[in-house]
């Protein structure tokens, strides 16, 4: 055919995609879409028959027979299970805002970048040879179609083709960055080509079948008669095993979900959910339907062209090219054409997004400023880079596949690339499915998985396509790399037997898988892959809470706002908020919610949208528990700005959590604070009467010195100015001084006492006493003074107690202390009757001092033991002794480990009992102070 | 953009009918049943490999397409 002729078609169909892109898209923007319909959807998978399937098969069905069919029944199979596998897929992908198979994987081990970029890695190196199959297709048909010279004419064809499908791709595909990475107008264009592809094969189906021979039972009786046609008719005889049947099944069938063209039009490019109803059986069908007369074509080409010597694979251009029907093959090649620019288009702009995002983008990305206009500077910065990186990336995606086609695609067979690239995809099977099924996949295991598959879908598949002349050694696929027999590439570990797609499957998955699980299951997941982990497998389960709202400004649903509002502050606490707030606004909230608010609703026809007061009460009860900042980011991403990232909700739990920490140290602390400040006043309280009683002592004391001092100067001085008093007079004033200096003495030896007992300071002798001969020797010291009073004192204490270990001196001072207290303690009026008792009890004697005088108040019973608590109540007469001596005693009492108490009532007498131990406890420490702190 | 409805739940057990119709025709389309099939001879002049292989696929996509229909 006239060279220009073909030329002008070809750019005119590349024209008419061109336009139908555009259209597609301006009627995007209008909201009249033509593409949200499943058929367009189903159309547009159907980008998985590729030139190589268009011509690839047929030349493989002259050779294999039916074998081919494998490739296509596989996803075929793979449909029905689509609800529930695919539908999943989209669900997380919409939900997670995922736009290529390498954000999936990404995304659900943990967010890791490295991943994301291998996946990338793979995907390119996977699918570059792919394209550069396309490309050569197009040369080839282009050169059969012009019969013009192979080399010159192709390349050419190729580098035309090449570019102009790079503008293609850069104008449709990657005009903006937008986070749906939806392309409306491709998926139409692509939805077009796989008709246009559809109808020319049938019609050249029909040609053959109809046309050439007299139908289907006359092209088969044909077959039959050449034997070498006729082994064709089963998998037997045509070599084709079991196991190469069953790989080319699981490799389709991993395919048509893992590659990226097919995840970027079946996930990414998918509207609704609901279309996968009818893609399910659609796109089967189309698939059946393609290649319905591959086989006869095959047949045909072999009966009429056998003896030529062609490449079956040219057998769809060649037998209307040799009958004469050039129209008819430039229709065939226009359907070719179709076939491998959708591929081409598809293929780049999902491995471009990935490239952007995975490899390219971190590289170039600054860090942000932190002033808000320097921030908005480098959001449109960012903008502009990544759009500039996705072109490039067309560029470098094209570029590699034209110079693999230019440098290696024309030396080697083509013929398994497809299905190697099949291979490559299918290594991500592992991670996708354990992704979505299995909680317990970890990011290492996935990573290690994937680079072990990917290591031996090298070894097995890739390496040996670079055997040849001038690259690698024969030896390496008879003996194995560096001789070692298990190394070869076919036959690794030894595994003979298997063909050479099955073997390399084979190994590449089980590294994979084992690698994957059993990885996984040695380390088991972080916290956030865990959380990751619930989020795609459990996706079906979850309320789809920011599903719809993604890309709303405005107002959020109410069930939206009272999910928020449950999920922080409790069902309680948010029930009886809304019932407030319902109460001040009656109007704001729709009254199917004001009637009751219980956990079980039924499902609402419409969502209402929450009314702005509602957001502002809202926000400010959250405010309350999670501070105003994080309670605005919550509200504003429900309301539909950007959804809240992972790292922020964790961000808000924690600072949350580390308020409530806060709160509850700082209501420790002011307790212990509130403690301590009691202490400090109780404390201050007994200093301040110790003060008192400091001053009093000082004053008591010093007044109470003073008063003998006061007399004895007074007497000497009468005596020194009256020199000649009468003697009589005179022995009586220096008894007087006598008497008072005595009573001094007495004082200050009692303070000093009192002190040295105060400091630790004093020491008891202690010698075995008998109790009786010490109590009488007190009672005579007494007698003068009991006597003057009229006061009886009898003297009770038997002669046989236990010796007690006490200091004599101290005890005599003790009860004469106590005898002379009761003395005074007379009534005028009542015959005083004192008595002294002891008794033995349990390890102790007990001492008794009993007297009916005026008796003790309950109250004061404790403080008549303080110093000077005589003092302190002081009456009209001048107060009997210095108030020091039950101090003293007490003290001396403590001394020598007993106690001392007293039962009195007024009016009704008293009695001292004193308790003294008769064993003395080894070193035992000495009370300090006590008489202070009663 | 309109929000998209979400797409008709219809009876849970869908997806797992859907499941088996996969499972039973991957069995039925490969060795051994296959084998079954692999011989020899023609029905109306059609190999009879090619044949089942056909009718088992036509099967398989009216099964599902009946089975993913809207629900009542």
């Amino acid at each position: 055919m006239n060279k220009l002729l073909v030329i002008a078609f070809s750019f005119g169909y590349l024209a008419l995609l061109f336009g139908v892109a555009y259209a597609a898209e301006r009627r995007s923007a209008a909201r009249k879409s033509l593409v949200a319909n499943p058929y367009v959807y189903a159309l547009s998978m159907a980008v998985y028959c590729t030139a190589w399937a268009y011509y690839g098969s047929v030349g493989r069905a002259a050779h294999q027979g039916l074998s081919f069919v494998g490739i296509y029944l596989g996803p075929g199979l793979l449909a029905p299970a689509w609800w529930l596998v695919l539908r999943k897929i989209i669900r997380v992908c919409r939900q997670q805002r995922l736009t290529s198979i390498a954000d999936f994987i990404s995304a659900r081990y943990g967010k890791s970048a490295a991943l994301g970029a291998l996946v990338t890695a793979v995907c390119v190196l996977g699918v570059v040879p792919y394209i550069a199959l396309q490309i050569k297709a197009i040369a080839s048909s282009f050169v059969v179609l012009t019969g013009g010279d192979q080399r010159a004419g192709a390349s050419g064809a190729a580098l035309f083709a090449a570019g102009t499908l790079a503008v293609f791709t850069v104008l449709f595909g990657v005009r903006s960055v937008e986070a749906t990475e939806r392309h409306e107008g491709v998926v139409l264009a692509v939805a077009l080509e796989s008709l246009v592809k559809l109808l020319a094969f049938l019609l050249l189906g029909a040609f053959v079948t109809f046309g050439l021979f007299g139908g289907f039972a006359d092209l088969f009786n044909q077959a039959a008669a050449e034997p070498a046609l006729r082994q064709l008719f089963t998998f037997k005889s045509a070599g084709t095993t079991g196991a190469e049947w069953l790989t080319l099944l699981v490799l389709s069938m991993s395919a048509v979900l893992l590659l990226p063209r097919q995840f970027q039009v079946a996930v990414v490019e998918n509207v609704d959910e609901d279309h996968l109803r009818k893609a399910m059986w659609l796109f089967p069908l189309y698939l059946l339907i393609i290649n319905l007369f591959v086989l006869p074509i095959a047949f045909g080409g072999l009966l009429k062209l056998g003896g030529r010597g062609l490449d079956a694979d040219t057998f769809v251009l060649a037998l209307p090219l040799a009958m004469g029907h050039s129209w008819l093959a430039l229709l065939t090649y226009l359907g070719g054409l179709s076939a491998a620019s959708s591929m081409i288009i598809v293929e780049t702009i999902a491995l471009s997004v990935m490239m952007s995002n995975h490899l390219l983008m971190p590289l170039l990305v600054r860090v942000p400023a932190a002033r808000p206009e320097g921030q908005r500077r480098w959001f449109a910065y960012l903008g502009r880079v990544a759009l500039t990186s996705r072109r490039l990336a067309v560029l470098l995606v094209l570029s590699l596949a034209y110079v693999y086609y230019a440098g290696v695609g024309r030396q080697l067979p083509l013929v398994n690339t497809g299905l190697v690239s099949f291979a490559a995809v299918a290594q991500f099977l592992p991670a996708v499915l354990g992704g979505l099924y299995w909680k317990g996949g970890t990011r290492r295991g996935a990573t290690l998985g994937l680079l072990a598959g990917f290591g031996v879908w090298f070894f097995t598949l890739v390496l040996p396509t670079l055997v040849g002349p001038g690259r690698l050694p024969v030896s390496v696929l008879s003996d194995g790399v560096g001789g070692l027999a298990w190394l070869r590439p076919g036959a690794l570990f030894g595994l003979d037997g298997l063909d050479y797609l099955s073997h390399g499957l084979f190994w590449s998955w089980f590294f994979n898988i084992g690698l994957y699980v059993g990885l996984s299951l040695a380390w088991p997941p972080t916290a956030l892959e865990l959380r990751q982990a619930d989020v795609f497998v459990d996706v079906f389960r979850r309320r789809s809470l920011a599903e719809e709202i993604t890309g709303w400004p405005g107002r959020p649903p109410l069930p939206d706002v009272r999910a928020l509002l449950l999920g922080f502050l409790g069902k309680k606490r948010t029930n009886q908020a809304l019932r407030a707030f319902a109460e001040r606004f009656p109007d704001a909230l729709p009254t199917a919610e004001k009637a009751v608010l219980p956990s079980a609703q039924p499902p609402m026809p419409a969502l209402p949208a929450a009314d702005p007061r509602l957001l502002t009460y809202a926000e400010k009860l959250l405010a309350g528990t999670l501070g105003p900042a994080s309670a605005r980011m919550l509200l504003a991403s429900v309301a539909g700005a950007e959804q809240i990232s992972y790292d922020s909700v964790v961000g808000i739990l924690r600072e949350s959590q580390q308020l409530l920490e806060a709160n509850r140290q700082l209501q420790k602390q002011s307790r212990q604070l509130q403690r301590l400040t009691d202490e400090l006043r109780q404390a201050y309280d007994q200093l301040q009467v110790l003060d008192m009683q400091k001053d009093e002592f000082l004053y008591t004391v010093t007044h109470e010195l003073r008063t003998p001092l006061t007399s004895i100067r007074a007497l000497a001085e009468i005596l020194a100015d009256n020199p000649d008093l009468e003697a009589e007079e005179r022995e009586r004033f220096q008894l007087t001084i006598g008497r008072e200096a005595e009573r001094l003495t007495r004082l200050i030896s009692l303070v000093l006492d009192l002190e040295r007992f105060e400091s630790g300071q004093a020491s008891l002798e202690r010698t075995p006493l008998a109790l009786a001969e010490v109590a009488h020797e007190a009672a005579e010291a007494v007698a003068q003074l009991a006597r003057e009073r009229g006061t009886e004192l009898r003297v009770d204490v038997p002669a046989g107690l236990p010796p007690l270990p006490a200091d004599r001196d101290r005890l005599m001072q003790v009860l004469i202390n106590l005898l002379s207290n009761a003395i005074k303690a007379t009534v005028a009026g009542r015959p005083g009757r004192i008595a002294v008792l002891a008794w033995p009890a349990a390890d102790a004697l007990l001492l008794c001092v009993e007297d009916n005088g005026k008796g003790i108040a309950l109250a004061e019973q404790h403080q008549i033991f303080d110093k000077f608590f005589q003092a302190r109540h002081q009456t009209m007469r001048k107060p009997e002794g210095s108030g020091l001596g039950l101090a003293i005693t007490k003290k001396i009492v403590e001394l020598h480990q007993g106690r001392i108490w007293v039962e009195s009532a007024p009016e009704q007498g008293a009695r001292f009992f004193i308790e003294l131990p008769l064993a003395v406890p080894a070193r035992a420490a000495v009370p300090f102070s006590s008489s202070f702190l009663l | 953009m309109n929000p998209t409805p979400k797409p008709a739940a219809g009876d849970p057990q869908r997806g797992q009918r859907l499941l088996f119709v996969a499972g039973l025709f991957v069995v039925l389309l490969n060795y051994p049943l296959l084998a079954a099939f692999d011989r020899g001879g023609r029905v109306a002049g059609v190999p009879v490999l090619y044949l089942y292989v056909l009718l088992t696929w036509l099967l398989l996509i009216g099964l599902t397409g009946w089975l993913a229909r809207k629900a009542g």
